[in-house]
C-alpha cells in the first residue's frame, strides 16, 4: 500500500486537536459529544468538543481498547454493548489504564440520537457517573426526506440547545460565527465527498482504509480550518495520483465496498487479507455518514433538515438504495459487510440488505461476523478462509 | 372454575389465530408503545404479536446470530408462514432492533406501518411532536380512521385495561404463568373476547386467599414462554409486580378517550428502557414502595441493549437500598442453571425472613 504523504499533515492535525483539548485555558469548555452531533452550534460558542467515539476508535486501532473493555465489564456492563462505549466507559472509570488518561473531564454531555440508540444510554450512564448535565437531541427516524413535523421538533429542539448553552456558560450564540462556522463546515463535508468520489476512477488512488484514518477531522474538526486545510491537500495529492496513474500501489484486480464501521484493531490485516487476492475496497458506507448539505434559509432548519438525514437515522429503502448506488458508480465487484456485533443499527438488517443485493444486482456478498473495538470477537483463521472462498468467487484467486 | 376456564382460552390462544375477526382484517402489533384503538379505529383486528419459544429458528438466514431472541422468535414466526394471514404489521421506533424488524418486514413485501416515535417524553416538544406523528399515521396511510371508531374503539379498551388493571393486583392468587399466559390473550384477541373472561376471573379470584410466598419484582426484557412463571410457581415466589412491556408497562390502568389521549397515555406509562430517562431505574422506587417486596428478579434477554443499559443501573440502586435481587439472562428459554440460581435465591430469602 503505498503512503498518502499528506498523512503526515493528518497526523500533526489529530496531534493538534487532542493536545488542544487538554490545555487548560481560563473559560474553557469542553463537551463530550456523540459523532452525529450539530457541533457547528458549540463550536460557535468556542466550546471545545471531545468525541468518546472518535476516542474508543483510537484505543482499538492502537490495540489499547480490551483492558478498558474489561474494566468497564467488571463494573457490571454486558459484553455485548457496543464496544466504543465500553472501551469508553472502561477510561472513564479507570483513567490511569487509559491512552493519555482518558479524555479530558466535560463540562456538559451532548446527545444526539441519529446514530443509534445506544448513545441515549450511555450518555444517560455518562451523566450519572459525572455527574455533569446531559442535553438530548432527540431525532426521529426518517424515511426518504424529513417529514415538516420532524423537522419541526428537531429545530425547537436546537433553540432549547442554543438555551441550554447559553445559559450553563454565559455566553450568547452569535449568528454570523455560526453561519461562518456552517459554510466551512459544508465546504469541508464538499471537499470530503469529493475525495471519496475520486476512488471512481480506475486504479483508484484512495482506499478505505485510508478512507477510515483521513475521516477523523471530519467527524472532530467538522466546521474549522484545519479540517479544511487538511482535506485541501489529501485532495490535491488524489488528484495528482489520478493525473500519474497511480493507484493504490498495487495490483487492482477486484474492486469491492466495505460497508459498516472498520474494525480497528486489525485494520491493515483485515484488508490485507483481501489485497492478497487483488482486492481494493474503494468505497464503503461508513466513511459517507460525514457528507452532508444544509439547505438555504434559516440555519437552526437547516440543521434540523441535515442532521435528521444522517444515514443511520434512515430507513432501510434508504440504506438500500445508498449500496447499490456506491456498488454502481464505483464499478465494485462484490459487497463485503462486517457484520459488527457492538453496532445493532447497522448490523441487523445486513443479511437482508445482502439478500437484495444479491438478487437486485446479482453482485456477491461476504458477510464477515467482528467487532469494530473488540479483539475478543476476532477469528483471524476463519476470516481468512471466508475471505478465500470469496475471492475465489469474485475472480481474484485465478 | 374460571382459573381453569382462562388457562383453556390462553391455551387456544397459543394456537396461531391470525384470520379475520369478524370483517376486520388482522393487524400484527410488535410494540406495546402502539395503542390497539388507534389500529382498531384504522379498520383492523389489532393482536400484540409476543415472542415465543417456537422451532424451528429460521432467524439465521435473516438475522446476524447476535439478535436477540425476540427478534429471533419475530422473524422465524414470518419465515415460517405464519404470519401470512397477517394483513398489516405495526412497529414502533423503539429499540434499534425494533427498528431492524420493520426493516425485515417492509423488505419481505409486507405492509407495514411505522410509527416514528419520539426518543424522550419528557418535554413538551416531544409530546406536541408524538401527537403529530400519530395523526400522521391516521391521516396519511390509505387507511380509512374515524373518531367515531376510535371512539367505540377506546371504550372497548379501556374496558379491558381496567379488568387487566384488577387482575394484576390480584396476581398473588393465582399461578404466575396463568397471568403471563391471560395477559398475552388479553392483547391478541377480541377485547370483547377478553373482557368476559377476565371479568369471571377477576370475579373469582377476589374471594381466594392469597397465596404464601415470597413476594418479588420481575424487571427487564420480556419473557419468551411461561417457563420462567413455571419455575416460580414451583419455588413460590409470586410476581408482586412487574415492569414488563409484555405485562404490566403496557397497562397503567386509565383510559384513553380522544386520540390526544392517546399520546398522554403513551407519555405517562412507566417509560421504556429505550427512552431518554427510560426503563425501570427510572420507576424503581416508585415500584418498590408501591409493592414492598422480599426481592427482585431482573430479566435480561442476551444481546438486549437497552435492558442491559439499564440493569448495571437498577443493580447500583438496589445494592444501594439493600434490596435482594438476581439477575437471570437468558436466550429464550430457562434452563437448569437458572433453576439452581433461583433455588439459592430462595434459599437467601428464607434465611432472611427467619434470621
Ligand atoms: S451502537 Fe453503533 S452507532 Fe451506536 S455508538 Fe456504537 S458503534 Fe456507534
Ligand atoms: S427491547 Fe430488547 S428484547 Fe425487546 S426487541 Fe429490543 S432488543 Fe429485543
Amino acid at each position: 500500500m503505498s503512503r498518502l504523504t499528506s498523512a503526515n499533515h493528518l497526523k500533526k492535525v489529530m496531534s493538534r486537536y487532542y493536545t488542544g483539548l487538554r490545555i487548560p485555558s481560563p473559560g474553557k469548555r469542553i463537551a463530550w459529544v456523540t459523532s452525529g452531533a450539530p457541533i457547528e452550534i458549540l463550536r460557535a460558542m468556542n466550546i471545545q468538543v471531545a468525541y468518546p467515539e472518535n476516542y474508543a476508535a483510537l484505543c482499538a486501532a492502537r490495540r489499547q481498547s480490551q483492558r478498558l473493555m474489561e474494566i468497564a465489564e467488571s463494573s457490571g456492563l454486558s459484553e455485548d454493548l457496543c464496544s466504543y462505549a465500553r472501551c469508553h466507559i472502561g477510561s472513564v472509570l479507570s483513567p490511569q489504564a487509559a491512552p493519555w488518561k482518558g479524555l479530558p473531564r466535560p463540562d456538559v454531555l451532548i446527545c444526539c440520537n441519529n446514530i443509534c440508540s445506544t448513545v441515549t444510554l450511555w450518555y444517560e450512564y455518562l451523566a450519572e457517573i459525572l455527574e455533569v448535565p446531559l442535553f438530548f437531541l432527540d431525532t426521529p427516524r426518517v424515511d426518504g426526506s424529513p417529514a415538516p413535523h420532524q423537522v419541526a421538533y428537531v429545530k425547537r429542539q436546537l433553540e432549547d440547545l442554543v438555551c441550554f448553552l447559553e445559559a450553563r456558560f454565559r455566553r450568547r450564540l452569535d449568528e454570523q460565527t455560526l453561519a461562518a462556522t456552517l459554510k466551512t463546515s459544508v465546504k469541508t463535508a464538499r471537499l470530503w465527498a469529493e475525495i471519496r468520489n475520486t476512488a471512481k476512477k480506475r486504479p483508484s488512488p484512495i482506499e478505505a482504509p485510508d478512507l477510515f484514518i483521513a475521516m477523523a477531522p471530519i467527524v472532530v474538526l467538522r466546521g474549522t480550518r484545519a479540517a479544511l486545510d487538511y482535506y485541501r491537500l489529501l485532495h490535491e495529492e488524489l488528484l495528482l495520483r489520478i493525473e500519474n496513474g497511480v493507484g493504490v500501489g498495487r495490483d487492482e484486480r477486484v474492486r469491492l465496498v466495505w460497508d459498516n464501521i472498520a474494525i480497528w484493531h486489525a485494520l491493515f490485516r483485515v484488508n490485507q487479507m483481501f489485497a492478497t487476492h487483488g482486492g481494493v475496497f474503494v468505497a464503503d458506507t461508513y466513511t459517507g455518514g460525514w457528507t452532508f448539505e444544509l439547505k438555504e434559509g434559516d440555519p437552526l432548519e437547516s440543521m434540523a433538515h441535515a442532521y435528521l438525514s444522517v444515514f443511520l437515522n434512515k430507513g432501510f429503502a434508504d440504506r438500500l438504495a445508498d449500496l447499490e448506488k456506491s456498488l454502481s458508480e464505483y464499478s465494485a465487484e462484490g459487497l463485503v459487510m462486517h457484520a459488527n456485533r457492538s453496532c445493532k443499527p447497522y448490523s441487523l438488517i445486513q443479511p437482508e440488505l445482502a439478500r437484495q443485493i444479491s438478487k437486485r444486482m446479482g453482485l456477491p456478498v461476504l458477510l464477515l461476523e467482528c467487532d469494530m473495538a473488540d479483539p475478543r470477537a476476532y477469528a483471524e483463521e476463519q476470516l481468512r478462509l471466508r475471505i478465500e472462498a470469496f475471492m475465489e468467487q469474485v475472480g481474484g484467486i485465478l | 372454575m374460571p382459573v381453569q376456564h382462562a388457562e383453556e382460552r390462553a391455551l387456544v390462544w397459543q394456537e396461531p389465530g391470525w384470520d379475520r375477526d369478524g370483517n376486520m382484517p388482522s393487524a400484527a402489533v410488535f410494540c406495546g408503545e402502539i395503542l390497539p384503538e388507534m389500529i382498531m379505529a384504522l379498520g383492523y383486528m389489532p393482536k400484540r404479536v409476543f415472542p415465543s419459544v417456537s422451532y424451528p429458528d429460521l432467524s439465521p438466514v435473516t438475522l446476524p446470530p447476535f439478535s436477540c431472541a425476540a427478534a429471533k422468535s419475530h422473524v422465524s414466526m414470518l419465515l415460517r408462514g405464519e404470519l401470512d394471514d397477517v394483513e398489516l404489521f405495526v412497529f414502533s421506533d423503539t429499540c434499534d432492533t425494533m427498528i431492524a424488524l420493520h426493516s425485515i418486514f417492509q423488505s419481505r413485501g409486507k405492509k407495514t406501518i411505522r410509527l416514528a416515535s419520539p426518543r424522550s417524553f419528557s418535554t413538551n416538544a416531544s409530546r406536541h411532536y408524538l401527537l403529530s406523528e400519530i395523526q400522521r399515521i391516521t391521516t396519511t396511510s390509505e387507511m380509512r380512521f374515524s373518531e367515531d371508531s376510535f371512539q367505540r374503539a377506546a371504550a372497548l379498551y379501556a374496558r379491558l385495561r381496567q379488568l387487566l388493571s384488577a387482575l394484576a393486583e390480584l396476581r398473588d392468587r393465582m399461578p404466575q404463568d396463568v397471568f403471563f399466559k391471560i395477559n398475552r390473550y388479553a392483547w391478541s384477541v377480541h377485547p370483547e373476547a377478553a373482557c368476559a373472561v377476565l371479568q369471571d376471573l377477576v370475579n373469582e379470584l377476589s374471594t381466594s386467599p392469597r397465596r404464601q410466598a415470597f413476594r418479588v419484582l420481575l424487571l427487564g426484557s420480556c419473557v419468551l414462554g411461561p417457563g420462567l412463571f413455571q419455575l416460580l410457581d414451583r419455588l413460590k415466589l409470586v410476581v408482586a409486580g412487574d415492569n414488563m412491556c409484555d405485562a404490566q408497562r403496557m397497562n397503567p390502568g386509565w383510559p384513553v378517550a380522544h386520540l390526544s389521549d392517546v399520546a398522554a397515555l403513551t407519555c405517562e406509562r412507566p417509560p421504556c428502557p429505550c427512552k431518554h430517562g427510560g426503563g425501570a431505574s427510572a420507576c424503581l422506587d416508585r415500584l418498590l414502595a408501591a409493592h414492598d417486596p422480599d426481592g427482585v428478579i431482573i430479566h435480561t434477554q442476551k444481546f438486549c441493549d437497552p435492558h442491559s443499559w439499564d440493569l448495571s443501573r437498577v443493580k447500583q440502586r438496589l445494592a444501594r437500598l439493600g434490596v435482594r435481587y438476581l439477575h437471570l439472562e437468558t436466550s429464550g428459554e430457562v434452563s437448569e442453571q437458572h433453576r439452581l440460581r433461583l433455588e439459592s435465591f430462595c434459599e437467601l430469602l428464607d434465611a432472611e425472613r427467619r434470621y
